[in-house]
């Protein structure tokens, strides 16, 4: 378990606190979505656990580890997999399979176990066509997806990933999408930084961060139908829901929850099979 | 795109040989090229044209992997042959320089060797995966450690900074782009203002490169790394092919600088 306890945090020589005493846990095989306003600390807060910062006050606990202790930091790192928002800033190797091979190296691995882990990985994203290729020559999509190979290669329990569909066409973000939802199914626990509302609704909780500390923390869509929910997380209301509000406000009878497209087409056809049902009943049959 | 001299996955039997005795090679390739006489010269040619042979690599890709070093080839050879005291074949009317005799000799040797050069260590890169590269880097440093070398990081620091050329050309290409976007140019204009816009670069170039740095290191802390020996994918492996490699150069090594066989040659 992820345990993040009243953590605050400072950056060196700033006087203001990034995060002033952020508390939440994430559970094994959990599936969590952090979300705020841009330069709310969200990064900041991410990097906490993998160890490569410190709290000022407060503990993360990583399965009971302590990231103060630096001896904790290799077992750490193993089990809390970090991706980051830039996949080209954490490219190491030189071809695609080099790089996935890069973490089981650090830990040591025999070549062997170290092919496995690649193979294994490569699959997982379905990259295992690309694996000779340069990192350089791969698209956005194929990036994000190979830096998600890179931690998987570690067998990490848990994924921690800062905006991995950002910048990413439809058929990347899908593909990123799909692969986090593999992986949960398969036991990994996820907490990913995102803005995406699709993201959002699939997760199994949201946390929003605001002004360095937790806001919220529980069912996206419970926390979603709370007045001003949508900017305090730095989303603006889909328009979808903004167009189903207002025709609930001029009477037509359509629930409140409505947040995408797909769920506004079943309640709009939900409507007009009633109202057929209703005028074939006035009506008579014809 | 895929670089040039980028690793070309085969399995043919320079591709299997052992990093280490190719990295070997290709240091003794280089030495004896620049002793060799015409005799030393052709059996070197014939050797690097039959490893060529023998690693699969197809001559087109080989071409062009040379790319624009053709040029740099075409350009010593013009210097040497155009700017060399000798027997005069044609003097260019009106100027100082006259083609000699001696320096298209010269030049054909200077150019050459280059090729050759170039082509060694395209026959290195193009069969020998990177990391497997580094790997044997590190193992032929690796007496040095004895002497307080830090040997593993030296070698991985190679491969960090061949990775990290590439980023560095888009940094580059994007820093440049965006103060062209505002008007600054260093393609025209008077020599202070283009002055004015190289410098411009200069910094945002360097911040740039900084936090990429920065960032890179940041995430191979996130993945696990320490200074010291680390393990690969696959491990350098001594087989038969390889003893006969090295046979075969030491041999060739000994034929090349012995007295007698330098002055037979």
């Amino acid at each position: 378990m992820i345990q993040v306890q009243t953590v605050t945090f400072t950056y060196d020589g700033e006087s203001r606190s990034v995060l002033r005493g952020a508390t939440f846990v994430v559970a094994p095989g959990e599936h969590v979505v952090l979300s705020g306003p841009n330069g709310c600390g969200k990064t900041t807060l991410l990097k906490h656990l993998n160890a490569l910062l410190v709290p000022t006050a407060g503990e993360v606990l990583i399965d009971g580890l302590s990231t103060r202790d630096r001896r904790h930091a290799p077992e750490i790192r193993r089990r809390v997999g970090m991706v980051f928002q830039n996949p080209d800033r954490q490219i190491v190797g030189m071809t695609v399979e080099e790089d996935v091979a890069f973490g089981p190296g650090n830990l040591g691995l025999p070549p062997t176990e170290i092919r496995r882990r690649v193979d294994a990985a490569l699959a997982a994203v379905d990259l295992d066509a690309l694996r000779h290729r340069s990192p350089q020559a791969l698209s956005g999509g194929e990036k994000r997806l190979l830096a998600i190979a890179g931690v998987l290669a570690m067998e990490p329990r848990y994924l921690a990933l800062d905006e991995p569909t950002a910048y990413l066409d439809p058929v990347g973000r899908r593909r990123v999408l799909d692969v986090l939802d593999c992986l949960q199914r398969e036991g990994i626990a996820i907490l990913h930084v995102t803005h995406d509302l699709d993201a959002l609704l699939n997760a199994d909780r949201l946390l929003s961060l605001d002004g360095g500390v937790i806001r919220h923390d529980g069912p996206p869509r419970v926390i979603l139908k709370e007045p001003g929910a949508w900017s305090g997380i730095g989303l603006e209301t889909p328009p979808v829901a903004r167009l189903l509000e207002r025709l609930r406000q001029d009477g037509v009878d359509l629930p409140a929850d409505v947040l995408t497209v797909e769920e506004a087409a079943r309640a709009l056809q939900g409507l007009l099979a009633g109202r057929d049902a209703g005028g074939r009943t006035e009506g008579g049959p014809p | 795109m895929i670089p040039a001299g980028q690793y070309l996955p085969g399995d043919g039997p320079i591709h299997r040989l052992d990093p280490r005795v190719k990295i070997l090679w290709a240091i003794a390739f280089s030495i004896l090229l620049f002793q060799a006489g015409l005799a030393g010269g052709i059996l070197l040619t014939a050797l690097l044209a039959a490893v060529g042979a023998m690693s699969g690599i197809p001559f087109r890709r080989f071409l062009s992997a040379l790319g624009p070093l053709w040029v740099l080839v075409a350009l010593l050879f013009l210097l040497h042959a155009f700017f060399s005291n000798g027997p005069v074949l044609f003097a260019l009317p009106g100027l100082p320089i006259a083609l000699t005799s001696t320096g298209l000799a010269r030049g054909f040797t200077v150019a050459w060797q280059f090729l050759c050069l170039v082509s060694a260590g395209l026959f290195l890169t193009l069969t020998t995966p990177p990391g497997l590269l580094v790997l044997g880097l590190e193992r032929l440093l690796k007496p040095t450690g004895r002497l307080g070398v830090p040997y593993t990081e030296l070698a991985f620091t190679v491969s960090i900074a061949l990775r990290f050329l590439p980023m560095l050309h888009e940094t580059f290409l994007q820093v440049r782009d965006a103060q062209r976007s505002r008007g600054s140019d260093t393609r025209s204009g008077t020599l202070p203002g283009r002055l004015r816009a190289v410098s411009a670069l200069v910094a945002p170039l360097l911040l740039g490169t900084f936090r990429q740095a920065d960032a890179l290191v940041e995430a191979m802390e996130a993945r696990g790394y320490r200074p010291g020996p680390r393990t690969g994918l696959t491990t350098p492996r001594f087989t038969p092919p390889d003893v006969a490699a090295c046979v075969l150069l030491g041999l060739i090594v000994a034929l090349m600088t012995l007295p007698l066989a330098l002055r037979l040659f």
